[in-house]
């Protein structure tokens, strides 16, 4: 086997030992009560996979870099516009935002729906103010191991996945804002 | 010398009376440990890869269909400079190229962006294409709406008419995730996802027109608790037509079901469940299942789920009593080092079961292709067809079991459709388990 598909082919097994084992790992024998990964039901990534390095081309005309996202919590929400959770979930992914400063934490919305008008009035509608990436060809979400939406994957400061939530979640609930404050907290040196 | 032949001789092999046996009976059973294995079959032959390049911004599709001379149609959406338009090709010779595609919408007709290829049914020289355009009463409060059209062309694909409406309710929602089929008796039925009784889940719908798609039927509810974004399939005998997609239970459990109408598509049974996955997920998994029907009346159906153990897996299954019951599921992926997704099916009169899916990893993003000539008893090893990164696979195969494939494949700064044939071998079951039913 040579040195390119050897390489491709831990990345396969570590990518996938992260999806079968890493995600549901977490959910067991932690207190809920103490644990806000366990009560909002956010797989834990222990073994810290990296985020990648993107650029998707953004709502607003710019480009969303994963460049200018090292050095702050980032929630990475993928959806779609005909996905009904994806859509139940956005305004409380706006909320948590705003609890957050931008320069710390950021809520990014990826999609790969190519439609900049519908989305750009549905967010208006919501009052949401958030970034959204166009992926448009998956490669992010494929690169991510995202299977389902809504998917929200957590990432630290230092650019390593540390959760990920499958279906939506109340993102301005208590456990959410405990979740961020614990991330947070986790990546101060 | 004679130093090297003492090195050599430590690994000569003995070889005793019973191993002689043993490989000889290796021998005998291997034809029956291949069929088992689902070895590749050396009988299958492949055409020319056919590849349409595409310099607009965004292509979603291809959908394909295979007419009985060879014929391959293609459809697609592209969109370039905010217009979207739903494109249609087909080629003038077996096998291909794709000649130059024609619009399917007018001009002043914007199709509805999502992620679903045009849904595509060919017989003789009528087309038949369903699209979701925008809708004409869209509000900024209602940004994601679309009605579905039905779009027909009579000389098998060279241009199109005026697209007739297929949803009847005038409600500004979505009714999308579409599909089409043309029965033996000549009848198009459809089904989709309409949200128009206003549930938290949508319903799965049917229409089917009786005129070659002038008018379209009143449409019908064939059930609730639809998953939102697990698109539709359609497929008939001459008794029974079948609909599948996605229901979610309580415990938000998705199973695969069908639905049968033995009068000709006015009503439908209550939904079976295909394959028992009791797969939990709370959100959208954008997969849908897909059918075919054999001569003999037998249904196939193929589906992802990642059942109970939270498994990516495509799984087969068939029914030889109109969708009652269901055999025994049978998995169709192999690989252990990625994940297999998007399958779609296409079933030949004689019994020929042909599945297309991707095959993905973080890095890669495979098409592979799998068939049965024994009525779903047994599948060759999955076949590797794509060059580039190739997604949203699509088959079809003719009576002769003649296959054509499509794929997209994202080749920086461009996008290429891909088309090629395959030849399947002749059915490896006694005639006699064949009775046909179809024309």
């Amino acid at each position: 086997m040579g040195h390119k598909k050897c390489r491709s082919f831990l990345v396969v097994l570590i990518a996938g030992c992260v999806v079968t084992f890493g995600f549901r790992g977490s959910l067991s024998g932690a207190d809920p009560s103490t644990d806000p990964f366990v009560a909002l039901r956010v797989s834990r990534v222990p073994t810290g996979h990296p985020m990648g390095t993107f650029d998707l081309k953004a709502l607003d005309g710019g480009t969303l870099r994963s460049a200018d996202l090292i050095g702050k919590v980032v929630l990475l929400n993928f959806w779609a516009t005909w996905c009904g959770p994806c859509k139940e979930e956005m305004p409380s992914l706006g909320r948590l935002q705003e609890q957050f400063d931008s320069a710390r934490v950021r809520v990014v919305t990826v999609t790969a729906d190519m439609y900049p008008q519908g989305i750009r009035q549905f967010l208006d509608q919501l009052g949401v103010r958030l970034p959204v990436g166009f992926d448009q060809d998956q490669e992010l979400s494929r690169k991510l191991s995202v299977r389902g939406l809504p998917t929200t994957v957590v990432i630290g400061q230092d650019g390593h996945i540390v959760g990920r939530a499958v279906g939506p979640r109340l993102w301005d609930s208590s456990e959410s804002i405990a979740l961020v404050r614990q991330v947070l907290a986790a990546d101060i040196p | 010398m004679k130093k090297e032949a003492a090195r050599l001789s430590r690994y000569r092999i003995s070889i005793h009376p019973s191993s002689i046996l043993f490989i000889l009976g290796l021998i005998a059973v291997w034809p029956i440990v291949s069929a088992l294995a689902g070895t590749h079959d050396s009988r299958v032959s492949f055409g020319a890869k056919h590849i349409t390049v595409h310099q607009s911004k965004t292509v979603v599709g291809p959908s394909v269909q295979i007419d009985e001379q060879g014929i391959i149609f293609a459809s697609w959406v592209e969109e370039d400079k905010d217009t979207r338009t739903i494109l249609f090709a087909r080629s003038e010779t077996p096998g291909g190229p794709l000649g130059t595609p024609v619009p399917v919408n007018r001009p002043s007709e914007s199709p509805y962006y999502r992620q679903e290829s045009p849904a595509v049914a060919v017989r003789g020289e009528e087309v038949f294409v369903t699209w979701s355009l925008t809708h004409p009463r869209i509000t900024p409060d209602k940004p994601f709406s679309g009605e579905l059209r039905l779009s027909r062309s009579t000389d098998g694909g060279r241009s199109f008419g005026p697209s007739t409406l297929v949803n009847d309710d005038q409600q500004v929602i979505q009714h999308a995730f579409d599909a089409v089929h043309i029965a033996p008796d000549g009848a198009v039925h459809l089904a989709w996802i309409d949200g128009r009784e206003g549930n938290k889940d949508p319903g799965t719908f049917v229409a089917r027109s009786t005129d070659h798609g002038r008018t379209i039927s009143k449409n019908f509810k064939v059930d609730d608790n639809t998953c939102v974004c697990c698109r539709t399939a359609v497929a008939a005998s001459a008794d029974a037509v079948y609909v599948a997609w996605r229901k979610i239970f309580d415990g938000n459990v998705r199973e695969t079901v069908v639905a049968t109408s033995t009068d000709g598509g006015v009503t439908f049974s209550s939904p079976v469940v295909v394959g028992h996955d009791h797969w939990v997920y709370q959100a959208c998994p954008h997969r849908p299942a897909s059918l075919g029907v054999d001569g003999a009346g037998r249904l196939y159906v193929v589906w992802y789920t990642e059942g109970a153990d939270e498994t990516p897996a495509i799984y087969v299954a068939y029914s030889d009593d109109r969708g009652k019951t269901f055999s025994t599921k049978k998995q169709l992926n192999r690989s252990k080092g990625t994940f297999p997704d998007h399958p779609q099916l296409a079933v030949d009169p004689e019994g020929r079961v042909v599945a297309i899916w991707e095959e993905q990893s973080p890095v890669r993003r495979e098409i592979v292709v799998s068939h049965s000539v024994d009525r779903g008893q047994s599948f060759s090893v999955p076949f590797k067809l794509n060059e580039k990164n190739g997604q949203t696979p699509t088959i079809a195969v003719n009576r002769h079991g003649t296959v054509v494939m499509g794929w997209k494949e994202h080749a920086m700064p461009v996008h290429r459709l891909m088309f090629q044939t395959m030849q399947l071998p002749a059915v490896a079951i006694a005639e006699a388990e064949i009775v046909s039913h179809g024309p």
